[in-house]
């Protein structure tokens, strides 16, 4: 079974792949499959060592780009994030974008309910440090969530 | 004033009708003491009501005044430097990040950043002294607990800021906004503690500004309303004192001036001043007794004065009727008496010299007789006879005399006396006629016996004209004694007794003159009968002198009576005279 899980997902990425690649910013499918990736890893190697390869921005896996998930606990601490190190080990459950929207406040809600969706707010852009309107896709990720985002 | 109207309550709704009336009503049964002190008591009380309410403000004033230099100041100065501490570390915040993204040295970031660790500290500490403040409400605690948890979060999202501040600058702006509402949300509880504690030291001024307002409008209206009371208690009490007290002195001057007919006011009241005026409408009553009493004394002394003056006019008039009266008839009967007297006097004049000139015919006569006794020894014994029952008579007339005379003073001895001769003069006469008689028959019986009785015949007729004589003489007496009776006809009543004596002495002469009349038949008796008539001849010389003398005696007797009468004529004019005079000083009295 998971043999033939992994390779239909596989096929389909190989498929999708070609067109996305040749973009300059990262799509929302790319986002879902980082996602995914992160999602993977946590289940093969567990929160510790996802934690730090989210974190590293060597591994490519998790950096594509304008793309790279984060992970926070229910709690809104920021565990691993993949443009932004400074922020790890922090709370930013209160943490407001410029429209006053509480972001990490509604992924936990989201994570609560749903267990996945997509949020639209405001983010500064790793690649030019301008705050952008963003949109990511979050998922629940046993005790925590994940998300990866994509510009517009 | 008040409080006497509050200490009668039940009264004041009944009689609320009356008003004033009332109040003065319930005054003036108060005493002048508590009258007196009503004036002071109301200033007393308006005085202690402004010290009372003085000191309460005061004391609420400087209560005031502590809770705001000592409490509420400091606590707003506390609240103030810790909103202006948030302020400033929250600016110094801001800085950084700003320093941070616009590419500040690392040397100064480093700076900044130790001073905003600083003033967190320093803050920290502010926060964690005001929560330990002793002066704070229960409310303010528990806000302040509330705000420390703010704080907490405050602190560590600023920590947060500034340390992603170091390396990454858009996050740690991104990150401000959360700062931000953590610095206001604390800034807002400070605030709101410090504007819950200006607007408690707002309420305390604006109590201490209504208490020291109050207090100035009661300071006001109690002086105005002091100054009004008193003044008016004073009144009150003055006009319920003074005018009752002069109206009174008036009334007890009106007294001592003696007029009682005034009208005593105010005993109606309870108070001194009635108790007063009932006091001086007692002097009052008391006078007006004791007029009276007098005037009903006065009126009894009149009366009785008047009573007995009267009593004594009446008595007088009484008195001098009768006394008049008396006086009249004493008057009338001395008058009468007088002119008796006088009478009398006359009669008796004329008595004596009759019988003066009847004692000198006696004389004769007796000698007539003594020559006949002999002669008459017969007729003698008869004549004695006619002596014994004229002895009797006499004795019988003397007896009568003498109760005339005890009875009927002088004038009753002149009428016994004089009534005394009438028998006599009639016995006389009478003997005379029958010594005539007598001598008649002797004559004739001389006559008869012829030459032997010449001589008895001479006699006889001697005897006879002797008789005759005597009884010519004893006519005359007759006719004067007659006369002396007719003048003495006045006098006859008072002689009744006399009159009835002579009476029954006429009776015994009756007797006699039947005895004689009977002896008269006895011839034999012729001499004894001469004899009795010498013996009666010789006792009627003797009455005449008897009768002489008590003619002298009525003369003196008359002529005493005469004088007594005028005498007591005199006396019956003194006593008049003292009546009269007596009778003026009756009446005068």
């Amino acid at each position: 079974m998971r043999i033939h899980a992994f390779l239909v997902f596989a096929a389909l990425i190989a498929i999708a792949s070609p067109a996305k690649t040749a973009a300059e910013f990262g799509s929302k499918d790319e986002a879902v499959a980082m996602v995914k990736r992160v999602q993977a890893e946590f289940k093969k190697s567990g929160p510790e060592a996802t934690f730090k390869s989210v974190s590293d921005k060597a591994v490519a896996d998790y950096h594509d780009r304008d793309l790279y998930p984060f992970i926070y606990n229910m709690e809104g601490i920021c565990l691993a994030h993949g443009a932004r190190p400074a922020l790890i080990g922090k709370n930013l459950i209160d943490l407001k974008d410029q429209d006053g929207k509480f972001l990490i406040r509604e992924m936990v809600t989201m994570s609560k309910g749903p267990g996945s969706g997509w949020i639209d707010y405001k983010w500064p852009n790793p690649l030019n440090n301008k705050i952008e309107d963003k949109s990511s896709y979050v998922e629940k990720m046993g005790d925590y969530f994940v998300g990866v985002g994509v510009y517009k | 004033m008040e409080d006497a109207a509050a200490s009668q309550p039940p009264m004041a709704i009944y009689n609320s009708a009356r008003g004033p009336r009332f109040l003065f009503g319930v005054l003036n049964n108060l005493s002048v003491q508590i009258k007196a002190a009503a004036a002071s008591a109301v200033l007393l009380i308006c005085l202690l009501a402004l010290g009372a309410n003085a000191y309460v403000t005061s004391t609420k004033s400087a209560d005031g005044l502590r809770m705001l230099s000592h409490e509420l100041e400091p606590k707003l100065q506390a609240f103030s430097q810790v909103n202006d501490a948030i302020v400033a570390t929250h600016m110094t915040i801001f800085r950084y990040v700003s320093w941070a993204s616009n590419g500040v040295s690392e040397k100064l970031l480093a700076s900044l950043y130790k001073q905003i660790n600083a003033d967190l500290a320093a803050l920290s500490t502010r926060i964690d002294q005001l929560s330990r403040r002793p002066d704070l409400s229960e409310e303010e605690k528990a806000a302040l607990q509330a705000l420390m948890a703010k704080w907490q979060k405050c602190l560590r999202q600023a920590k947060d800021t500034i340390d992603v501040g170091q390396t990454d600058a858009p996050m740690a702006t991104m990150m401000l906004g959360q700062t931000d509402d953590s610095f206001k949300a604390v800034d807002s509880d400070i605030q709101m503690m410090s504007q819950a504690t200006t607007e408690a030291a707002n309420g305390v001024r604006a109590g201490l500004y209504a208490d020291t307002e109050r207090t100035k409008q009661f300071i006001i209206l109690g002086t105005i309303l002091g100054f009004i009371i008193s003044a008016f208690v004073t009144f009150i009490v003055g006009a319920s004192i003074v005018r009752p007290i002069k109206s009174i002195t008036g009334v007890m001057q009106q007294l001592s001036a003696g007029k009682t007919d005034v009208e005593i006011g105010h005993r109606d009241r309870r108070d001194e001043i009635g108790k007063m005026a009932e006091a001086i409408d007692v002097f009052r009553k008391n006078m007006i007794e004791i007029r009276s009493m007098e005037q009903a004394t006065h009126q009894a002394e009149q009366n009785r004065v008047a009573e007995r003056t009267a009593a004594m006019h009446e008595l007088a008039g009484e008195f001098e009727k009768s006394v008049q009266l008396i006086a009249k008839e004493l008057a009338d009967a001395v008058a009468a008496m007088h002119s008796n007297a006088q009478a009398m006097s006359l009669i008796a004049a004329e008595t004596r010299d009759k019988s003066q000139s009847t004692a000198g015919t006696v004389i004769d006569t007796q000698t007539n007789v003594d020559s006949v006794a002999n002669a008459a020894e017969e007729l003698a014994h008869s004549i004695d006879q006619l002596a014994a029952q004229t002895h009797n008579a006499r004795e019988l007339t003397s007896k009568t005399v003498a109760e005339s005379a005890n009875a009927s003073a002088n004038v009753q001895q002149l009428l016994d006396a004089v009534s005394q001769i009438v028998p006599i003069t009639g016995l006389i006469q009478a003997i005379a006629q029958k010594t005539n008689l007598l001598a008649l028959n002797a004559t004739i019986e001389a006559a008869r016996a012829g030459t032997a009785g010449k001589g008895f015949a001479v006699v006889a007729a001697e005897v006879k004209s002797l008789a005759q004589q005597t009884a010519k003489a004893t006519e005359e007496i007759n006719q004067k004694i007659t006369a002396v009776n007719a003048s003495c006809g006045a006098v006859v009543a008072i002689m009744e007794q006399v009159v009835s004596a002579i009476g029954r002495l006429g009776e015994g002469t009756v007797e006699m003159a039947t005895a004689v009349g009977q002896q008269a038949a006895a011839t034999q008796e012729i001499s004894k009968n001469a004899q009795q008539a010498a013996d009666g001849s010789r006792i009627v010389a003797n009455n005449i002198v008897e009768l002489d003398k008590k003619a002298r005696e009525n003369d003196d007797a008359s002529g005493q009576a005469l004088a007594g009468a005028k005498r007591l004529l005199d006396q019956a004019a003194i006593l008049q005279r003292q009546v009269d005079k007596f009778l003026r000083h009756v009446r005068a009295a």
